[in-house]
């Protein structure tokens, strides 16, 4: 057990025990050079680093410190830092040139200030030669576990000029990035306990229902298109491609989902690559995603797109949209309590979409990704604050959201990974938790081809096996 | 959590990152222009220009910059080698006992003016045009280099979101003309925006007073959707939704909240697109109409 510490870190971060404790070993003489946490999601681990990183330049102004970051979290990262009074600066490659432009110095990395770098551009070979021969009182790495290959003997060099290290991440390691000489601090939600020694989780007891509905005749007909245009694809460009589950997935979220990787597949645009990312993640495949957008398109795939794309036009139907405007009515009329009902998607296209469905007749608000902070924060709130509904997608859904007084959790889509649906899940368990959540899914029953999303019978198995 | 650390007195150290954090953010200077993803490529002097020219072939490239132990000589282009070897008679090349390809670059080097980062674009305007190029950095620190490509497509993607959206925009309201008459557009915006203004006297009647965000309501409005079918076809919840995600873009890129994003450019191109089918559908339908 975990127990909490006699002496909280001298901010006015208000931490859990088990975060406070966290600052302790880091600080302690007796914590080694490298400290890797280890953590269920979910348990704030950022708000601890950045607790970290506040009690360094508080003791020493002005100590050098690096935060090593997801691209998809850089932007957070630095709102939180900065929300916690911690100044801080975004290094991209605008800034690191300016950085170089600043000084005649070798050393160009300034003290006093924590630097926040995407994993991706640290371990560029000039940013990383920079940063490895730079010393740092302290580099924190969030979600270290994603690196491979370059990129791991990349951060362990960026490492090695670090008197302290901090790696965190969710996920037990595959591989060991960091040196023998660790202390290891393990977070699980069962062990942690508050200041009177109770458990400090309560996970909610999810309550799943599968609501089934039936495609129609015109929507199976366009299902049958695309199934064509997928195996047209698989023709023309071969195994490694994407694209074909791309569109499948699109063609089960919404029409607005399929028409935009239509358009991108007819105009050549590429799919985000977060998504493809998960897609390969799912496959456990290892080809490049790079590799996925390109090939040219013959003639038969574009012609079959554009009929698709006409396809979709014509029809006026769409039933899943309909059980899903049925089911929320349904939610809303329950029991009378206030619900907080979470809808997540895993296209932008479709959460525009349901907005513009259902903003005439209920109070709803939006979460994607390309929003700023402050509106991100303004949404949540609003959300969080009262009653209503919340379309987000589930990229968005990430480190530092607190999703605990969500009543109603609807996968709009399926998470395209198990990885993926147990880190959402677990947003829904943190402190303070509600006792018991909706969990809704929504399938379409008359669908028996091969193209069927193969995760989804997985996932569904998940969600019913979950107390 | 309670969001603030008392006490940090940490700002001072940082005033110079925090100045030019906040210019870079707020000015479009030399530093917005060199590509993102720019790596720099050069070549020792006593590089071939055979081998040099192949560089250039393989990355596109129109000049090379020639570093030695960490300091610029000079650049190495298309333009340096053919000024030379024209200069260069006959016999000169006879003398040299080899072709022009087995000249190192040292030889034929011209000097390009340095700018900084943080320079205004205009400042570099007329060494990009004789030059066509110029170095960014020091001739001790070289950090990137400038064509006249790379502010054509800088400007080009800071301009393209704004010409998109008024397409768009415009667009939008030749397709609400083509389904209802001014009469009509009165009656719908009365219908749809008393609400939000306090009274059907205070809706604005005329579609260029109204609001992207009142178009979107007029367009997806029940009773006038019927109207409005017939020119933007599909559902009403897909027009809708489309109109909802160009407002969200719109708003964010004419209040200058956020940077437009490779998929936000994608997201308008498609919409712009959207429309313009529309309209030629239109057009073609009108032109059908008028046949005898």
């Amino acid at each position: 057990m975990i127990r909490p510490t006699e002496n909280p870190p001298p901010t006015a971060m208000k931490l859990l025990p088990h975060q406070a404790a966290l600052v302790e070993t880091v600080f302690s003489p007796d914590s080694k050079r490298v400290v890797a946490l280890r953590s269920d999601v979910g348990m704030g681990k950022s708000v601890a680093l950045i607790a970290v990183a506040g009690r360094l330049l508080e003791e020493r102004p002005m100590a050098r410190a690096l935060f090593v970051v997801p691209a998809t979290l850089r932007a957070q990262f630095a709102y939180m830092l900065r929300a916690a009074g911690v100044p801080n600066r975004i290094v991209d490659r605008y800034a690191y040139r300016e950085l170089l432009d600043a000084t005649a110095e070798k050393e160009i990395w300034p003290t006093g200030i924590v630097m926040v770098l995407s994993l991706e551009f640290a371990t560029q070979p000039d940013v990383e030669d920079s940063l490895a021969q730079s010393t740092w009182d302290i580099v924190f790495v969030y979600e270290w576990h994603v690196t491979k290959g370059v990129r791991t003997t990349s951060l362990r060099r960026i490492l090695a000029s670090a008197q302290k290290a901090v790696l965190a991440s969710a996920t037990p390691p595959s591989h060991e990035i960091f040196e023998v000489d660790t202390t290891v601090v393990n977070w699980r939600r069962d062990l942690v306990v508050d200041s009177d020694g109770k458990p400090l989780f309560t996970p909610p007891r999810l309550l799943f229902e599968e609501v089934s509905f039936s495609l129609d005749a015109t929507e199976i007909e366009l299902r049958s298109t695309v199934i064509e245009l997928v195996k047209t694809i698989g023709g023309v460009a071969g195994a490694w491609d994407l694209r074909p589950r791309m569109l499948i997935r699109s063609l089960e979220s919404s029409p607005e989902a399929l028409e935009r990787s239509l358009q991108s597949m007819i105009y050549g645009a590429t799919a985000p690559a977060e998504m493809m990312e998960d897609l390969i993640d799912s496959e456990k495949e290892s080809a490049s995603i790079d590799k996925a957008n390109e090939g040219t398109e013959s003639g038969q795939v574009v012609a079959l797109a554009r009929r698709v794309l006409q396809q979709i036009e014509a029809i006026n139907n769409d039933s899943k949209l309909n059980a899903f405007t049925a089911l929320l009515s349904r939610i809303e009329d329950q029991d009378g309590s206030p619900r907080r009902v979470l809808v997540v998607t895993e296209f932008l296209a479709t959460l525009f979409y349901l907005a513009a469905e259902i903003e005439a007749h209920m109070k709803c608000q939006l979460l994607y990704g390309a929003m700023g902070a402050d509106e991100r924060a303004r949404s949540l709130q609003a959300f969080l604050g009262g009653s209503g509904i919340l379309i987000a997608s589930r990229t968005a859904i990430g480190e530092g959201i607190n999703l605990r007084a969500v009543t109603d959790l609807l996968f709009y889509d399926l998470p395209w990974t198990e990885a993926a649906a147990e880190r959402l899940l677990a947003r829904l368990q943190q402190v303070g938790g509600v006792r018991v959540v909706n969990l809704y899914v929504l399938r379409a029953t008359n669908i028996a081809d091969e193209y069927k999303a193969g995760s989804s019978d997985r996932l569904i198995k998940l969600f019913r096996d979950r107390p | 959590m309670t969001a603030s650390i008392p006490n940090l007195r940490l700002l001072d150290h940082s005033a110079v990152a925090r100045e030019l954090d906040l210019a870079s953010e707020l000015f479009h200077r030399i530093n917005r222009i060199i590509p993102q993803d720019q790596k720099v490529l050069t070549v020792p002097p006593k590089c071939r220009v055979r081998d040099a020219i192949k560089l250039m072939q393989e990355h596109g490239y129109s000049q090379l910059p020639v570093v030695n132990e960490g300091e610029v000589l000079g650049v190495f282009s298309f333009r340096s080698f053919a000024q030379e070897a024209a200069r260069a008679t006959l016999d000169e090349w006879n003398r040299e006992k080899c072709g022009p390809g087995d000249l190192t670059v040292d030889e034929f080097l011209e000097q390009f003016e340095f700018a900084r980062v943080t320079e205004e674009m205009n400042r570099v305007f007329d060494a990009i045009d004789r030059d066509n190029g110029i170095l960014i950095g020091t001739p001790e620190r070289l950090i990137g280099v400038l064509t006249p490509m790379d502010f054509l497509r800088y400007l080009y993607q800071v301009a393209s979101p704004f010409v998109m959206i008024s397409e768009i925009e415009l667009a939008l309201r030749a397709l609400m003309r083509l389904a209802l008459s001014e009469s009509q557009i009165v009656t719908a915006a009365q219908r749809c925006l008393s609400d939000a203004y306090g009274g059907a006297d205070k809706v604005p009647i005329a579609l260029e007073e109204m609001t992207f965000d009142n178009y979107q309501s007029l367009v997806s409005h029940g009773e006038s959707w019927p109207q409005f079918e017939s020119v933007f076809g599909g559902t009403r919840t897909r027009a809708s939704a489309k109109l909802k995600e160009v407002a969200a873009i719109r708003n964010d890129l004419f209040h200058f909240k956020r940077e437009i994003t490779v998929r936000d450019h994608e997201t308008l191109a498609a919409h712009r697109n959207w429309l313009l089918s529309k309209i030629k559908q239109a057009e073609a339908h009108a032109k059908a109409e008028v046949r005898p």
